[in-house]
């Protein structure tokens, strides 16, 4: 039975996040390639990723973004929304790869604009290689009416 | 060992013409199902007037132009060009049937020289606006270039 959307209020600094894991199939690579209208062969084509250095086919960064931005959709539901998400890419991870992905609170904070949470995430693979960090900010419905 | 020219520095600021887009249900569907996989995909993004998820507006509407023609600055020929980053600010979820303009522009050009060689950084900004003129969101692409070092460079 999945879990029932996080509250502002069941929120502490430190927390973290749920788990995602996902190992991410040459078909998933390909419905995500597809969808975003990007097929550039680098990420479909393993043979020209090793031409140009790496050890396979590249996985696409935005999917990496799209799972970090799943993670916290599904964990604020209807609670809140997520406002501000930055990322960077800094090393590759590799189609065929199993991902987690999470993080944790960092900040919370209410004025009056009303309550927000920032957060830190990340995504490893299972080599232990941590090749996307980012943060994000969530706006969350204030129960106090800041 | 330097890449970038007065030429493509001169490129930093241009914009493209805006372009109008309808987000199409559809759309939303597909994105969906593709990050869900091997699950469905949530019911909340299925349906006729569903919201998309956070950043599926954002990344189909840069992938249409991830480099607008116009934008892309004079540099010499690399396969190894890839993104290294994101930053996404949403002001409002973006839902089936919205009608959006965008505008994208070079924000940012600039180059590194490290042990392996030069990286040059090309920072696009996208921006998304509604009919009422409201801006929706906000995005910046980073991307990255790497020109080896070849033997005997110093």
């Amino acid at each position: 039975m999945p879990e029932p959307p996080v509250r502002f209020e069941d929120l502490r600094e430190g927390m973290e996040l749920p788990v995602l894991v996902r190992q991410v199939s040459f078909a998933e690579h390909c419905l995500f390639g597809s969808a975003i209208g990007n097929l550039t062969l680098m990420h479909l084509d393993a043979e020209e990723g090793r031409r140009l250095g790496f050890g396979g086919a590249l996985m696409y960064g935005e999917l990496r973004l799209a799972y970090l931005s799943l993670l916290l959709e599904r964990w604020v539901e209807s609670s809140g929304r997520l406002v501000h998400l930055n990322c960077r890419y800094t090393g590759a991870d590799l189609v065929g790869d199993t991902l987690t992905v999470t993080g944790r609170v960092s900040r919370l904070n209410r004025d009056e604009s009303g309550a927000h949470a920032l957060c830190e995430l990340w995504v490893d693979n299972q080599r232990g290689e941590r090749n996307t960090v980012g943060t994000a900010e969530l706006a969350f419905i204030d129960p106090y009416g800041g | 060992m330097s890449i970038l020219t007065s030429e493509a520095l001169s490129y930093i600021g241009r914009e493209t013409e805006p372009v109008t887009e309808v987000i199409d249900p559809w759309l939303i569907r597909n994105f969906a199902r593709a990050i869900c996989y091997p699950e469905p995909p949530d019911t909340r993004w299925t349906g006729r007037e569903a919201a998309a998820p956070f950043h599926l507006p954002v990344v189909f509407l840069e992938h249409a132009a991830l480099e607008p023609s116009g934008l892309a600055p004079p540099l010499p020929p690399t396969p190894q060009a890839l993104k290294a980053g994101n930053e996404y600010e949403v002001l409002r979820p973006v839902r089936a049937g919205d009608v959006l303009t965008i505008r994208h522009r070079l924000a940012e050009l600039r180059e590194r020289e490290g042990r392996s060689g030069v990286q040059v950084f090309t920072t696009t900004e996208t921006t998304a606006h509604d009919p009422s003129g409201d801006l929706v969101f906000r995005v910046r692409t980073i991307m990255v270039r790497i020109y080896p070092r070849e033997a005997g460079d110093a």
